[in-house]
């Protein structure tokens, strides 16, 4: 065997690095601190020092800093980029830990470690001084076992790296002519998105990025013969029914802009992203889950149409101040129950100001006959936003309308900020 | 008139943002005739509350509390009477009894146990919303109560129809109320702050737990009348019971418990007779007549005080700590006694040493005086048991100590408050980078915000704590004064009030003080059958032994700083000695004291007197003014003060510093001087003086109490080297220096030191035929009880044999085996370690000695442990080592500079020399300008570090992280004092591997 060991500074999340060294070795594996690459075999494809230069060269791609050694085991690569070392009987003894588990950062073996310096063993060659029968008996079965692996580290077994799941469906056409009309490509293409919305039910999941991609007959006039179409699903989506309405408006409203100039030749769909969606059953006798995916779907058209600031769910929050009672939701929320006083359902996003004569509040070309002022309700906003205080009423009107207005405390100007219905 | 009879204090904890003196205050300002604070749970803030009331006669001061309830609201109880007042404490008592800290509640079941009690009837209840209430009814009849307030929040309407119901359900009165939490609209801000605070939330993700509104701030009459005048009966119901509430903290006389004083006696009879027996006995038969005047002066002014109990009780808890052989001395202002040195409480003769009794206590004061006692620390508990014992928990506590928030603490909570994560960073560092952090904030000006609540916040209660020693004690139950609580340390009540609390209502305080060297005196002195007044005075050879700073271990002048300055003072008399102790103090560093005094007492400066009335006050200090006695006295011989005044004008110099304004008193001091024919420019030095005695300094009489423990134990260093440091390492953890350090120093005085032995050690270290023997005590996580084991069993004739006939736990046989402790079995630390290895784990694990085969019996040949690391294994088992000094095996093993501490120390003034040491202290006084003081030790002895601002940066990382350290500079000395500008640190140690190298923290005092 021939390991190389990348190993970090720091804990990073490793597996897009993982991914890319999958250029060099099918056989990776990775642990949070470390990436194992097994090069066994792969000495015709490159050299050891060659390979050193390309995993430099990827580093920088990734902005990251590593140090890496190689060596016959996982134990061996580790401990040689942790100490950097060449040589199994000059490594310290601390690396004893490294042989116990190479995947996991551990101190399990730390009273063991420290009694092996309290004895004088300082190196892993040192360790040859102790019998080995006498072992299991002074630092347990776990310093036993540290201490086996040494000479059997190419035992320990590999931890094989996967990358994060990706759904590609894709088929050829044969269409001949450009295409005018949605409906033909849809056709097809509904055929690969519920490919591939089974096979990621088959992982629990529901998409959340997807993309499409169109390869065009390559004509002389055609500038960009792969148009390629992304789309972040504001709410995930997991099945046909549900995805296509929304990859329908989108390639609708995309094409319009650019349409396609050539015949198609070949339709790529891939699920890029994922979340963790629902259990692998379908529940048959409850509308539930259909009409949640339904309104998922809505939702996420909306969101792709007027994008996500425009639609969004409206989740209340605890504040005084009406403005700053609620707050954009990624998810529905759950209904909550607040203790404050009785709100209007409309307010206005802007209070206006209000004039009076006599009895009257008016606005515009509305008169309100004001039969009684209930409260106020005195506010004093968010001081550390350097907000005003204002004292708000209840207007009972002669219409029957009721209004809730403001004004700064001790002053007589009023402004309309809701309605009640 | 309508008055406020809800009122949460800050000593509500986060439910308050106005000190009790602002309420006062404001209700004052604003007309209201009454004023009832009622914080939960507590009666804490009521002292400061009622000392501002003293200032309007008319207006009344109403205590009550809010007291938890079991599953029930909290309900108010305002106490009518004394009596009232004293259940009410026996209340909060009950509430606070066998609870965790700030969770004191009551059952409805006690509340109605106590209605019972006398007193019960004088209290008034006020119950919040969806009470129990005709279970109230029950209880208070016509005394409850139903409060209605109107906070604008919208839900007045609500508030007041439910509360109308209730008090015609049960017809009681209504009663309007704020439930103020604040005095002004404009500590809203601050109230939400604490809240937030108190919820782990920012203010942005406070939400509801804020108040809509600032309403709940102190309303003045006129609001109030309006904002209920559709219920003016609940404005007349407040008037009605503020009427009726006559109860005056005043009233809050007590007495001294003083059932031990012979019948025959009054009080002041029997100290006047104590007093001069003791008298007697201290000028062996004949008391001079200078003394006799100075007793009547003080017995006519205890007499006119009425303190005599307050002297027989300390007095009698000497006595006790005497007949228990207990070591124990008065310090602080009470050596400026004469009744108090010859009661035996104080071990200084005022009269002799000319000290100011005005300092102690004084007519215009009228405050009960302060005296502080120390006893050894390991037996100060016995003192403080037969407290317990001799006056019962209820009429003996101890006394609180009010935690509160800094401006930066509070700097620090706020920034939390306004959505910053501060993380585990110090306010030190959170002030420094919060330019960047302020960011997280969605507040704009956040810095300006923080600053701003930070100010207000500066001064407010975080929490009560414990006070390291204050007792107070009373004739009558304690719990009638003041409720008394848990303490967070076990076995220890405290009572709610502070020592300051104490003083305002002038009540009992004595302060119980445990002093580590008192310990290792007493212990020393019995190891040489000696006693303490059997110390020969002004011993030469103790002298000179100071001046070469040969003092580790030694009390007051054992710091690098008090070594430094013994160099310089070159101290001969026992008075020079109470000079140093008092010299190396910020107030007169600040007061620039120091450099005129040592150039006088060096010869180097004529000593002049400006006025001749100086020389009779300044004799003694070369006419520097190094005592606050003696700006005292400044003031009563040529300001034209009283004595009184001079004490006034003492505290008055205390305030200056936060205040930082000079008080009208210190003008009037200027005046004074001026008048009586002193120099502008003098009257300025005396000014600058002042600016000194602002910041920590020791009054005289107090530098005297503890310069004779100073020579004490400098006279047992120097004559009994050997018991001294035994003493000393038996009386840890105490003082400056680690038992390594005095260890070392005791083998470069001569002393043998055995290392610890499995059959010759007791628990402490012990003396063996003139060698200290080291004590079990010092190996690292050995319980006493473990010793004791080891002791039992013995002899011991192998390791087996020890390993058998003990079951000690697995790291401190780890710990005995690398400290050699098993050398007398002809094993070493590798071999005794491999053999405890293998029993230890065939004791837990039978099964796989079964399954291997394995027996005790095989072996395996370890390298011999080199002297280095033969040193480092002994300090890793007991943090220190009898076979050498680290640096004298570092040499054998590494290559660093030639020069020892004992050689640096020789070499001529501004020579560059480079030399290394194990570092022993870092020191970074607030006042030294960014200037950090170190000192290196080696085999030889110390060689004192000083590192300027930019050096010390420079050096920073290894400086702070390193203890081996190579040092080259300057040499600078100074008398007898020399030390080491440092120009260049390194660390002895460059590699990464921390496992082999030895770690020795060093003391640390960083501001």
């Amino acid at each position: 065997m021939r390991i190389v060991c990348l190993l970090f500074a720091s804990t990073l999340d490793l597996n897009p690095l993982a991914e890319a060294c999958l250029r060099f070795t099918p056989k990776i594996a990775a642990s949070s601190e470390a990436i194992f690459l097994d090069i066994s075999g792969c000495e015709k494809l490159y050299s050891e020092s060659s390979l050193f230069l390309r995993i430099g060269i990827l580093l920088k791609r990734f902005q990251l800093e590593a140090k890496f050694a190689i060596a016959d085991d996982i134990p061996s690569a580790l401990a040689f980029a942790k100490y950097g070392e060449k040589e199994k009987a000059h490594l310290p003894i601390e690396a004893l830990q490294v042989f116990a588990n190479p995947f996991a950062v551990s101190d399990s073996l730390s009273k063991a470690i420290l009694s092996f310096r309290r004895l004088g063993i300082d190196t892993i060659g040192e360790l040859s001084a102790i019998p080995r029968k006498s072992v299991a008996v002074r630092f347990g079965k776990e310093g036993l076992y540290a201490i086996q692996m040494i000479e059997n580290a190419s035992h320990i077994a590999w931890r094989n790296f996967t990358p994060p799941l990706q759904i590609v469906e894709a088929s050829d056409v044969e269409s001949g002519t450009v295409l005018h009309n949605l409906e033909p490509l849809l056709f097809g293409l509904k055929t690969l998105m519920d490919r591939a919305l089974v096979r990621l039910r088959g992982h629990l999941k529901l998409a959340t990025l997807i993309e499409l991609k169109l390869t065009q007959e390559k004509y002389s006039t055609v500038k960009n013969a792969v148009r390629v179409f992304r789309l972040e699903l504001s709410q995930p989506q997991g099945t046909v029914l549900s995805l296509l309405p929304i990859v329908r408006e989108h390639l609708d409203r995309e094409l319009q802009r650019n349409p396609l100039e050539a015949p198609l030749k070949h339709v790529e769909f891939s699920i890029l992203q994922s979340v963790s969606g629902r259990g692998a059953q379908k529940d048959f006798f409850s509308k539930k889950e259909e009409e949640e995916e339904n309104f998922r779907s809505i939702v996420a058209r909306l969101n792709d149409r007027l994008g996500l600031d425009k639609a969004f769910f409206a989740a209340s929050q605890e504040s005084y101040l009406p403005e700053r009672a609620w707050k954009k939701n990624a998810v529905k929320p759950k209904p909550v129950q607040l203790s404050i006083p009785e709100r209007p359902l409309r307010v206005l996003k802007t209070p206006k100001k209000l004039k009076q004569e006599e009895d009257f509040f008016i606005l515009a070309a509305k008169r309100w006959k004001v039969e009684a002022l209930l409260g106020p309700e005195r506010l004093s906003g968010d001081w550390w936003l350097q907000d005003e205080a204002r004292d708000y009423f209840k207007v009972l009107t002669e219409s029957g309308e009721e209004l809730w207005i403001f004004s700064a405390p001790g002053k007589r100007d009023y402004f309309l900020h809701g309605i009640f219905d | 008139m309508f008055a406020e009879l809800k009122c949460k204090t800050n000593f509500s904890f986060l439910k308050g943002a106005s000190n009790p003196d602002e309420l006062v205050h404001r209700a004052i300002e604003i007309g209201l005739e009454s004023l009832a604070i009622n914080d939960v749970n507590g009666v804490y803030g009521l002292p400061k509350a009622y000392w501002r009331a003293k200032e309007a006669p008319s207006f009344k001061l109403i205590t009550g509390v809010d007291i938890h309830i079991q599953d029930h609201p909290s309900i108010t109880l305002l106490a009518r009477d004394r009596t009232a007042y004293g259940l009410l404490c026996r209340i909060i008592t009950a509430a606070h009894a066998d609870k965790e800290k700030g969770k004191a509640f009551l059952t409805l079941e006690q509340l109605a146990f106590f209605s019972s009690n006398k007193g019960f009837s004088g209290l008034v209840c006020l119950p919040n919303a969806k009470s129990n209430y005709s279970l109230l009814k029950a209880l208070f009849e016509e005394r409850l109560y139903i409060p209605i307030s109107r906070f604008l929040d919208g839900h007045d309407d609500q508030r007041g129809t439910e509360a109308l119901q209730v008090a015609k359900d049960y017809s009681a009165p209504l009663l309007a109320t704020n439930d103020v939490l604040y005095h002004v609209k404009e500590r809203k801000p601050l109230q939400d702050a604490f809240t937030a605070i108190g919820a782990g939330v920012s203010l942005m993700d406070a939400g509801f737990k804020l108040l809509p509104n600032g309403e709940r701030y102190l309303k003045s009459p006129f609001e109030m009348k309006l904002l209920f005048k559709d219920l003016p009966e609940a404005i007349r119901a407040s008037e009605e019971i503020a009427e009726s509430c006559t109860f005056s903290m005043s009233e809050l006389r007590y007495r001294y418990p003083s059932e031990w004083i012979p019948k025959q006696h009054t009080p002041e009879s029997y100290l006047e007779e104590l007093a001069l027996q003791g008298a007697k006995e201290r000028y062996k038969g004949n008391i001079p007549d200078e003394v006799m005047r100075q007793l009547q002066h003080e017995f006519s002014l205890i007499r006119q005080l009425k303190f005599a109990d307050y002297f027989l009780t300390i007095y009698e808890i000497v006595e006790f700590a005497r007949s228990r052989d207990i070591l124990c001395q008065g310090r602080g202002s009470a050596a400026n006694s004469a009744v108090c040195y010859c009661l035996g409480i104080t071990a200084i003769d005022p009269v002799r040493t000319n000290l100011l009794f005005e300092r102690f206590i004084s007519l215009e004061r009228n405050e009960p005086p302060d005296i502080d006692v120390d006893f050894e620390h390991e037996r100060r508990e016995e003192v403080i048991q037969h407290i317990y014992e001799k006056y019962g928990r209820d009429r003996a506590a101890m006394v609180s100590a009010v935690i509160t928030y800094q401006k930066r603490s509070a700097f620090r909570e706020l920034s939390k408050a306004f959505g910053i994560d501060v993380g585990t960073l110090s306010a030190k560092k959170l002030l420094r980078d919060f330019d960047e952090l302020e960011k997280q904030s969605i507040a704009p000006n956040c810095r300006e915000q923080i600053n701003a609540l930070a100010e207000e916040m500066h001064g407010f209660p975080r929490h009560i704590s414990i006070h390291s020693g204050g007792f107070t004690l009373s004739a009558d139950p304690i719990i009638e004064i003041v409720p008394v609580e848990p303490a967070r340390m076990e076995g220890r009540t405290i009572i709610q009030w502070d020592k300051y609390d104490l003083d305002y209502l002038g009540l009992l305080k004595i302060d119980v003080l445990a002093l580590g060297m008192l310990s290792a005196i007493k212990k020393n002195l019995d190891l040489v059958g000696m006693k303490l007044h059997e110390i020969p005075a002004e011993d030469h050879a103790t002298y000179k032994m100071i001046q070469k700073a040969d003092t580790v271990g030694t009390f007051q002048v054992e710091s690098r700083a008090q070594m430094n300055m013994s160099g310089r003072l070159m101290p001969r008399t026992f008075y020079d000695l109470v000079v140093q102790v008092a010299i190396v103090r910020p107030g007169p560093i600040v007061g620039k004291m120091v450099h005129p005094y040592l150039k006088r007492k060096r010869g180097l400066e004529a000593v002049t007197y400006p006025h001749p009335k100086l020389r009779e006050i300044l004799g003694k200090t070369l006419g520097i003014p190094l005592f606050q006695e003696q700006l005292m006295k400044i003031a009563i011989e040529l300001g034209g003060f009283t004595g009184g005044e001079a004490d006034h004008l003492r505290r008055a110099i205390g305030a200056w510093r936060a205040s930082g304004s000079i008080e009208e008193v210190a003008v009037r001091l200027l005046r004074g001087l001026r008048k009586n024919g002193v120099s502008d420019e003098y009257s300025k030095t005396i000014l600058e003086h002042m600016k000194g005695f602002a910041h920590y300094g020791f009054p005289e009489s107090h530098a005297a109490s503890f310069a004779l423990l100073t020579y004490a134990s400098c006279y047992l260093k120097c004559h009994q080297p050997a018991e001294f440091a035994c003493s000393l390492i038996n009386s840890q953890p105490m003082g400056f220096y680690a038992p390594h350090t005095i260890i070392d120093d005791a083998k470069l005085h001569g002393v043998k030191v055995l290392p610890i032995d499995l059959n010759q050690s007791a628990w402490d270290c012990t003396m063996e035929k003139g060698a200290v023997r080291l004590g079990l005590r010092m190996v690292m996580g050995l319980a006493e009880k473990e010793a004791a084991e080891i002791i039992q069993n013995r002899p011991y004739h192998s390791c087996q044999d020890f390993l058998q006939k003990t079951k000690l736990r697995t790291d401190v046989l780890h710990r005995l085996a690398i400290g050699d402790a098993f050398q007398s079995f002809g094993m070493n630390q590798r071999d005794t370690l491999w053999q405890i290895l293998s029993a230890k784990t065939k004791e837990s694990s039978n099964q796989l000695d079964l399954f291997t085969g394995i027996t005790a019996q095989d072996s395996a040949s370890f390298k011999t442990l080199n002297g280095y690391e033969a040193v480092s294994s002994d300090y890793a088992a007991y943090g220190a080592s009898t076979k050498a000094h680290p640096m004298a095996e570092l040499r054998k093993i590494r290559k660093l500079p030639k020069l020892t501490s004992f050689e640096a120390k020789r070499a001529p003034p501004k020579t560059y020399i480079k030399t290394s040491g194990l570092l022993l202290v870092r020191q970074k006084p607030p006042t030294a300008n960014g200037v950090c003081f170190g000192a290196i030790e080696d085999e030889f002895g110390f060689l004192d570090l000083v590192l300027f601002q930019k050096e010390f940066e420079e050096a920073r990382e290894v400086f702070l992280n390193e203890c081996f350290l190579i040092v080259g500079g300057y040499i600078e000395r100074d008398g007898h004092s020399v030390s080491m500008i440092v120009k260049k640190v390194e660390a002895i140690f460059t590699e990464k591997v921390q496992a082999k190298r030895l770690s020795v923290e060093p003391t640390q005092y960083f501001w």
